[in-house]
């Protein structure tokens, strides 16, 4: 009888983990569904898409990634922008506080983790201020510390400024890491499903709910602009640094240097766009130091494809003092379209 | 298999595949970073 039951028992937890099996597969086809739509699958985590090997390895051949800080990521629509281009894949790798020194590490570790492939054949750098002079550094930076907890083979090593092999210990453990944190991935598989697999909903949710934001690259253009003045007061509070880097423009020279260096023997084809600043940004908080800066910044990329948009966007066409809303994203990325193209 | 497939079987395969879902989509899961303006 007891023999009986416990068979009953072991039957039962049997299906119970069939379900979990099936649970877990359902969510990660519906998210990888979402991917191979070209979905966001990250919004306000954007960094951790680094992660998604499906979304790199041997897709270089043909991408045009549009890389920068918040500013690139809000400023350039890749929708949009593939839209402009019949063979290209573009593919918006913008993240906050992205800078010239960690976007070279991403570089290395797109080629160390998952091959020369994943190398893209056009990169288009948005360069600003912060970018260039490398605020936040690579010490204060989340963004080496942050990618090192999950990554699964390499990591990003701060001190020697270059991509390393993982102990297999870590390896497992920072695996394991990844493993739990999907939890963004899959919420952006099942709102992708919401709004194009049910037929007769999708469009009310499309219309009605934020779900079509969380699948956007943007975090600001579904809201209002915010206080230009109060804005300014904040920063000034938090103290970041000016535009012109002084001494560190040998330092950022060799971090081009580098940069170039890295796209020559891969083929790959480089832009650099100085990305749309508010004149409160440029005159009130940067000052005389954005003269400086621009000055440099024309001298720095005399012998590359370079264009200034420092001040093509008005005042009107900003979220913020920095971040582009929905209409001056759009009329930005026309722009850097036609740049690509036209070069 | 229909003596296999019993409702509390059928019920526990059920509740278990929602239950992953809810989990591993919707439970709170640590944030490494957060941007607050500037």
């Amino acid at each position: 009888m007891a023999s009986e039951r416990a068979r009953a028992l072991a039957a039962t937890a049997c299906v119970a983990l069939v379900g979990l099996v099936l649970g877990t597969v359902l969510l990660e086809g519906l998210a990888r569904n979402a991917e191979a739509a070209g979905a966001n699958m990250w919004i306000t985590e954007e960094w951790l898409q680094l992660l998604d090997r499906g979304r790199f390895e041997g897709q270089g051949d043909g991408r045009l990634v549009l890389t920068g800080s918040s500013e690139g990521r809000e400023g350039f629509l890749e929708v949009r922008m593939a839209d402009a281009f019949e063979d290209r894949d573009v593919f918006n790798l913008s993240y906050s506080n992205n800078t010239l020194p960690t976007f070279n590490l991403v570089l290395e570790y797109l080629e160390a983790e998952y091959g020369a492939g994943s190398v893209p054949s056009e990169i288009v750098v948005g360069v600003s201020p912060w970018f260039l002079v490398g605020d936040p550094t690579l010490e204060d930076s989340y963004f080496p510390r942050t990618l090192n907890r999950y990554t699964p083979n390499f990591r990003f090593d701060v001190r020697d400024t270059t991509v390393v092999a993982k102990p297999l210990s870590s390896r497992l453990v920072s695996r394991y890491r990844h493993r739990a944190h999907q939890g963004r991935r899959y919420r952006a598989g099942l709102a992708h499903f919401a709004l194009t697999g049910l037929p007769g909903i999708g469009g009310i949710l499309e219309e009605r709910t934020l779900l079509p934001v969380m699948l956007g690259r943007a975090n600001y253009h579904h809201m209002d602009p915010m206080s230009k003045d109060d804005q300014l007061a904040q920063l000034r509070g938090v103290g970041r640094s000016g535009a012109d880097p002084g001494p560190d423009r040998v330092a950022i020279a060799g971090q081009l240097d580098r940069l170039v260096r890295f796209a020559d023997r891969h083929g790959s084809e480089l832009y650099f766009v100085d990305l749309p600043q508010s004149s409160v940004m440029r005159r009130d908080y940067f000052g005389s130091s954005y003269d400086e800066y621009r000055a440099w910044v024309s001298g720095l990329f005399a012998g590359e494809r370079f264009l200034d948009l420092s001040d093509y966007l008005t005042d009107d066409e900003f979220y913020d003092l920095v971040h582009p809303t929905r209409s001056g994203a759009e009329r930005l990325s026309d722009r850097v379209a036609a740049f690509v193209r036209d070069r | 298999m229909k003596h296999f497939l019993t409702r509390r079987r059928l019920l526990a395969f059920a509740w278990t595949v929602l239950l992953t879902i809810l989990l591993l989509a919707f439970s709170q899961s640590s944030v490494d970073f957060v941007y607050r303006g500037f």
